[in-house]
């Protein structure tokens, strides 16, 4: 059974989130703050991260550059209330693999969750660097589409 | 309070432009300032050099007419008599006038009628005598022979040389009494008899009187008497005079050898002029500067004006000398010498110099230099405070427009995280996650919490734009102070209790009825809530917060207690300010948008009351709304 380490401030979400991947058949664990999740991390190895940016005192982009910086090649998904483009591109650069805006549609958010999961059970032998790269590459063409879009 | 961050170049390219604004023309009036104050300076040097100028000019007139007008009347007064003629005595200015023979200087004493050689018939007398006196000691003989020279004697000379002679025996053969009323018959007769060498017989006998203590007194008197009454006495005169009363102690005799002392001292300047004048060759060199105007030489150290003129155009010349004491006006010091300090008097007058008495040429600014200064001062401390008065002013703007930008985040963040639960629960019952009926309650109220959390946002955000445009209306109505309290606490409940919060309101069970009061129940209970609100979101660790309503005879506070993180001293009155959120460690992400304090301040105080707070970081905080009670009517 996969584990999905949830970081979130905000109690109410939190539960909701919880509730929902519990309901998708993962295993959760939950922190409230970015000192918490690390911990969490290093003790239990989670296979993907739902983060916060705005997290008190440590927050999910200095705990993202954090872990990436130790080498930790973990999935993560970053949450956050912030929609400007220059937000995204930061969190991307930090190591996050995908990018979700509040409020987010459920549906969308499990799926996306489903489909990181999915792209690193395909590539089993290479989950450090191949997958990495190969969801860069998505993210980024996605932010392309998602400039594009914008500057329509 | 100044926070300048140096590091933002759009904020440090401000302040430099702000103190160049006020700098620059600050300078600018410094300099004029300084300016105006040398020019100022320098005119009141140059007023004082004309002060000085016109002053010796007039003073020049004046000397010049009255050294002027001194020699015309003693001129006239002169004309006829022979020279050299001695002014009288006392204040008289003019010293003397004397004669110049042959380009020498004739001095006022130098003319004595010279006595007759004796006759033969005196002269073998007095030998015979002087050969008994000298030679045989036989004074009876010699006194003989002298009195025989006095019969023999046809002028008073002659006599009072024999009369002298004869008193000098009778002194040396002890005949004292009849030597020294021979002495005192000599100062009547031979007062103004002087011998060859210019000296008076009188003053012999004098002499003799007091070397010899024969009668002292009476001679004293007599040279007192001499001293007073005449003047330019030769100098061998003068001299003995000195000495014969050196030893009186009486006033007369002092004021006598004072007079005697002045008259030496003018004596010896008036030999010292005439050597110098006699020295130069051509006597009349000094005083031909101008032709037809009289030139006066200053002379001595008290100086004399010494001129050279005439009694009349075919009359020879005399030299007329006035003291200078006796003319100069009050205040000015004449000199014959140039010093540091003097000034020359200038044309008509030769080697004069002027002293003025000092301060009387003070230069005068029209503006003292301390009050430049203290302007100066003024407009420094007064451009220093508006420069750091504006400094401050802008850079508070500059603060709430940054914090305002920061608002709009917050707000932005607030709404969309209360949204996405919101959506979130909601998603979930619409998918048919929810089995049981207990969690699907609970999605519902958490739903229900959220939303209310939502309208409390946008009451406040809306609250706010309407405080800022002055478009506030609140409904005053009667309404009951607990029943306002219990329903911020009730509302506040669920989501409380979810955070894990223990909620603790004290409100006494028997409230009487001056609780009641006029008031906006919707906007205290908005102040209320946005208290406890901050409550939860600075408790930190903390679990415990207390809701306290109690009242004295005048007024009604609401405490709201929490043991959260605190307030530090520094910020607890800024944090009632719009859009300020402290900044620290623990609160770094705190979520809020600065408006909670800022709104409740607002609707205590248009209900006549106060917000306080009293905080210790890390112990927690206490804020209290203050009410008056028994008001009649609360003002909008």
């Amino acid at each position: 059974m996969s584990t999905v380490l949830v970081i979130e401030d905000d109690a109410a979400i939190l539960r909701g989130l919880a509730d929902n991947l519990l309901h998708e058949g993962y295993e959760v664990l939950t922190a409230t703050t970015g000192e918490a999740g690390y911990d969490l991390q290093k003790t239990r190895k989670p296979d993907l991260i739902i983060l916060d940016l705005m997290l008190p005192r440590m927050s999910g982009l200095e705990l993202c550059r954090k872990l990436r910086g130790e080498g930790v090649q973990t999935p993560v998904l970053m949450l956050t209330a912030r929609s400007e483009e220059s937000d995204r591109v930061i969190g991307l650069d930090l190591g996050a693999d995908d990018y979700v805006t509040k409020p987010f549609s459920l549906r969308e958010l499990m799926a996306r969750v489903r489909a990181l999961f999915a792209a690193f059970m395909r590539l089993p032998n290479c989950r450090t660097s191949c997958a990495l790269a190969m969801w860069r590459w998505i993210s980024g063409a996605t932010l392309c589409g998602v400039a594009a879009g914008w500057w329509k | 309070m100044l926070r300048v961050n140096p590091g933002d170049p759009r904020r440090k390219r401000q302040i430099i432009l702000l103190l160049s604004a006020i700098l620059i023309p600050t300078a600018v009036l410094i300099t004029f300032a300084i300016r105006l104050s040398r020019q100022d300076a320098e005119l009141a040097e140059k007023r004082v050099a004309d002060e000085r100028r016109d002053a010796l000019d007039q003073l020049r007139r004046e000397l010049s007419a009255r050294l002027e007008a001194i020699k015309l009347r003693e001129l006239s007064r002169l004309s006829g008599e022979s020279f050299p003629a001695t002014a009288p005595t006392g204040d008289f200015p003019v010293l003397f006038v004397a004669a110049l023979v042959q380009n020498r200087l004739v001095l006022p004493w130098n003319t004595p009628p010279r006595p007759e050689t004796p006759s033969s018939q005196v002269a073998q007398y007095q030998k015979q005598g002087e050969e008994r006196e000298f030679l045989g000691d036989d004074f009876s003989g010699a006194y003989a022979a002298y009195d025989q020279a006095h019969v023999a004697g046809r002028n008073p000379a002659d006599q009072c040389a024999a009369t002298l002679s004869k008193a000098r025996v009778l002194v040396k053969a002890d005949i004292k009494p009849e030597a020294a009323a021979l002495y005192l018959s000599m100062l009547d007769e031979c007062g103004s008899v002087q011998d060859a060498d210019g000296m008076s017989f009188g003053l012999y006998a004098a002499e003799r009187l007091i070397s010899l203590d024969l009668n002292v007194k009476p001679a004293r008197q007599y040279i007192i008497n001499r001293v007073r009454s005449l003047r330019w006495l030769p100098p061998v005169q003068t001299y003995l005079m000195r000495s014969l009363l050196q030893d009186a102690t009486d006033p007369d005799a002092k004021g006598a050898s004072d007079v005697l002392n002045s008259e030496i001292h003018d004596v010896e300047q008036i030999l010292a002029l005439a050597n110098d004048l006699n020295r130069l060759g051509r006597i009349d060199f000094p005083f031909h500067a101008s032709p037809g105007k009289s030139v006066w030489l200053a002379y001595g150290d008290e100086p004399w004006f010494v001129t050279m003129t005439s009694t009349a155009s075919f009359a020879p010349p005399v030299i007329m000398a006035i003291s200078s004491r006796k003319v100069s006006p009050p205040g000015v010091t004449f000199l014959a010498g140039k010093t540091e300090k003097s000034a020359p008097l200038g044309e008509g007058f030769v080697d004069l110099e002027v002293e003025w008495p000092a301060g009387r040429f003070v230069p005068a600014t029209s503006v003292p230099r301390a009050l430049y200064a203290g302007g100066i001062g003024l407009i420094l401390g007064v451009t220093f405070l508006a420069g750091y008065l504006l400094l401050r002013d802008v850079s508070r703007e500059m603060e709430v427009a940054e914090m305002r930008s920061h608002f709009v985040a917050s707000v932005s963040h607030e709404l969309k995280t209360s949204l996405t639960a919101i959506r979130m629960f909601a998603e979930t019952l619409a998918m048919g996650r929810v089995a049981d009926e207990q969690t699907r309650s609970e999605y519902l109220q958490t739903d229900v919490s959220e939303s209310e959390r939502l309208s409390r946002l946008v009451d406040n955000v809306l609250d706010f734009s309407r405080i800022e445009r002055g478009k506030k209306i609140y409904r005053m109505q009667r309404v009951f102070l607990p029943d306002i309290v219990r329903a911020a606490a009730k509302a506040m409940q669920y989501p409380l209790t979810q955070h894990g919060f223990a909620l603790t309101v004290s409100i006494e069970d028997q409230c009487p009825s001056v609780l009641s009061i006029v008031a906006d129940a919707d906007a205290l209970e908005q102040a209320v809530l946005n208290l406890l609100a901050n409550a939860v979101k600075y408790s930190g660790d903390a679990r415990d917060i207390d809701l306290r309503l109690d009242h004295s005879d005048s007024e009604a506070i609401i405490q709201v207690i929490d043991r959260g993180i605190g307030i530090a001293p520094e910020d607890q009155h800024r944090i009632f300010e719009k859009f300020y959120r402290v900044r620290s460690s623990h609160s770094e992400r705190v979520p809020g948008t600065g408006l909670g304090l800022t709104l409740a301040t607002h609707i205590v105080k248009a209900h006549g009351g106060s917000l306080k707070v009293a905080s210790e970081p890390g112990r927690g905080s206490t804020f209290s709304i203050i009410l008056p009670l028994n008001l009649p009517e609360a003002k909008a």
